[in-house]
């Protein structure tokens, strides 16, 4: 890991310079059989700062956002989230995910329930949410995203940019302090991508801590308090969207860059 | 065909009669026609030799039906109709409990075999390698003999405070019958008692639906099956003795080497359900598994995102997507069960094959014997099929 070398991060935004750190990482190893996914992240993230992952594929950006709600275990370091171990207490584990809120590439909406039944599911048997209070939750969601009239159809007869929007709703549902998006566009047709963009922005400006693996620059550049390009499991460089896109300092972010842009 | 034919253009004269798809069509079904001619002339004019009809089966059997149950036949008096429908019977209750056995069995096995606990996944496969790969036949004859020679003789049967026996003579338990009760009522009382328990299972049904509703409400638990369950319960016991105690319980005894009284389960009976039991449930449990499997991984990811718990994702998420895929290849394994359940035959269960043989070597009028055979295991096939196809019409509702 080349530490020393990365800028540290300069918080663009009052808030954030006085926020607190929501999620810390130290010294996260994991392994897939032989293949080392994640090598020593030291990685930390202050409330509502919005970071954006970047990164060849295989770097281990999915990975590293996977184990923060424990989707994958980590096999050596330390996560803790809102102050919260991760490890084998199984309330810790239940208290983060009601914490951290994820947004799948492939949307992974639950195919025979309705848009409604979808939002609704975790409140009413998670947090035992009465079911006229979930569903007022649920259809003010809908409005936040956008599209209120398709509550009562299924995820198959929606397009990709409402199934993902849907999903969006769903993990917000849950009222999470964190979201992590693991390349919430990378499926969607090119039309599609603003309308799901545009939820995350709006996500973004209403104080949301969010942690997005993307390839969307100008999302990146726009939105983002600080960039952190992943390679080989290891954080190459990280900083400001200034500091990434007009002066970055390692040779394999440049190259990445170069090929992206 | 002609009206196939019309659509398109007459081919020009020229082409010869062979070539011509009308002619073909005419050709082939021609064939066809003339084949099944000759073999419905033949089958007639062989059944018209054997003298074909099922007056045979009004005569008196004349023969006894063992493994009986809930109902008394002699086979002195009764038609040979009467004791094939006793056989039937007894095939039909097999049957019934060996698909309700597996699916049961099944479903934990399949689930098992997808455990992260490596001991728990490892005994389910292996049970499934075992009983999948074994012959049926092999199954229910092993089953049988370590019944009949495993289990105590009679003589030294194991007896548990009287009123549960096991010998090779098959298992005894206690029975409910009919009873005039303190006041001397009549028998049909207990008639008046099953109406009534008939009434407070609506009535807890009831309450189970209006108190789930409440909890879907409120978010609150409401206890809906605790409170369904106390308020039958209750009222089974309270209108039970207001009505003198109808039913009283029939204790099995031993009369020198039989059980008499009480309900007793026959060795033939409980090898034939358990071996249909084991061999189907190793399939059932390969096709839970499979439907699981089939599912996109995320599904469980999401689950596991929203925060469920492993059966809440089991039971919310991951199964009722699994049925669609389950539920028509467990048909066929329900299907299976039945046709297998012919195997009765080699241990001695007196099933509808068994009967049927029985009087046919009594008999004769084999053709007629197997006519009766076969469309009675299509009907059960049919009844089972629909029952399934209901089911799988409620799964299949919603488009994904």
């Amino acid at each position: 890991m080349s530490s020393e070398t990365t800028t540290p991060a300069p918080a663009v935004r009052e808030e954030i310079a006085q926020a607190d750190d929501i999620i810390i990482t130290e010294n996260v190893d994991k392994w897939f059989g032989d293949f080392q996914a994640l090598d020593d992240i030291s990685l930390n993230v202050r409330e509502h700062e919005i970071v954006v992952v970047l990164g060849p594929s295989g770097s281990g950006k999915s990975t590293f956002i996977r184990c923060l709600n424990r989707l994958e275990e980590h096999d050596a370091g330390k996560i803790v989230i809102d102050g919260i171990e991760m490890n084998d207490d199984v309330r810790n584990l239940n208290a983060i995910r009601s914490e951290v809120g994820m947004v799948f590439q492939q949307f992974n909406l639950f195919p025979h329930l309705s848009v409604m039944n979808n939002i609704t599911l975790g409140p009413r048997k998670v947090r035992r949410m009465p079911k006229l209070d979930a569903d007022a939750l649920a259809t003010q969601l809908l409005e936040r995203v956008g599209i209120p009239e398709q509550a009562d159809k299924y995820p198959a007869q929606l397009s990709g940019g409402q199934q993902q929007r849907v999903a969006i709703a769903r993990a917000l549902a849950m009222q999470p302090k964190i979201m992590l998006f693991d390349e919430p566009t990378s499926a969607l047709d090119p039309e599609m991508i603003k309308e799901v963009l545009d939820v995350m922005q709006e996500l973004a400006r209403s104080g949301m801590t969010m942690i997005v693996v993307t390839h969307e620059m100008g999302f990146a550049r726009e939105v983002a308090d600080r960039l952190v390009f992943f390679d080989e499991g290891n954080v190459v460089e990280q900083g400001t969207p200034q500091h990434f896109f007009e002066n970055p300092q390692e040779e394999r972010t440049k190259l990445f860059l170069s090929q992206i842009l | 065909m002609a009206v196939a034919a019309g659509s398109a253009p007459p081919p020009p004269s020229n082409v010869p009669l062979l070539y011509r798809r009308g002619v073909r069509r005419l050709l082939t079904q021609g064939i066809y026609v003339a084949i099944t001619a000759v073999v419905i002339g033949y089958i007639y004019t062989s059944l018209d030799l054997r003298e074909f009809g099922f007056g045979f089966l009004d005569e008196p059997a004349a023969f006894k039906v063992g493994n009986q149950w809930l109902v008394d036949v002699d086979g002195v008096t009764n038609s040979r109709l009467t004791m094939y429908l006793v056989g039937v019977w007894s095939s039909l209750r097999a049957v019934m409990v060996a698909i309700a056995l597996s699916t049961v069995l099944g479903v934990l096995i399949g689930v098992a075999r997808l455990s992260s606990n490596w001991l728990v996944a490892q005994m389910a496969m292996l049970y499934v390698e075992i009983f999948r790969n074994t012959p049926l036949l092999v199954q229910v004859v092993l089953v049988y003999t370590v019944l009949l020679v495993g289990a105590p003789l009679i003589e030294n049967v194991f007896n548990v405070g009287d009123f549960f026996f096991v010998s090779n003579r098959g298992m005894a338990i206690p029975w409910p019958v009919p009873d005039s009760g303190f006041w001397g009522a009549p028998e049909w009382f207990v008639w008046v008692w099953v109406a009534v328990l008939l009434l407070f299972a609506a009535a807890a049904q009831r309450v189970r639906a209006n108190r789930q509703e409440l909890e879907r409400d409120t978010g609150q638990p409401h206890y809906a099956n605790r409170w369904a369950l106390a308020l039958f319960a209750v009222g089974a016991l309270v209108s039970f003795f207001a009505l003198g105690a109808p039913v009283s319980m029939d204790l099995p005894m031993i009369v020198g080497t039989h059980y008499i009284e009480g309900m007793v389960m026959e060795p033939e009976f409980t090898a034939l359900v358990a071996g249909l039991t084991l061999y189907t449930s190793a399939f059932i449990a390969e096709i839970v598994r499979g439907g699981i499997q089939a599912l996109p991984k995320g599904q469980s990811e999401a689950a596991n995102a929203v925060g469920l718990s492993g059966y809440q994702r089991l039971t919310l998420v991951i199964l009722p997507q699994a049925l669609r895929q389950i539920i028509p290849s467990v048909t066929n394994q329900y299907l299976n069960i039945n046709k297998n359940s012919s195997l009765a035959y080699a241990v001695l269960y007196d099933d509808l094959f068994r009967v049927a043989n029985i009087v046919q070597n009594k008999a004769g009028h084999a053709l007629e014997m197997f006519f009766v055979i076969i469309v009675t295991y299509m009907l059960i096939s049919f009844a089972i099929s629909m029952v399934m196809n209901f089911f799988n019409a409620r799964v299949t509702a919603q488009r994904i």
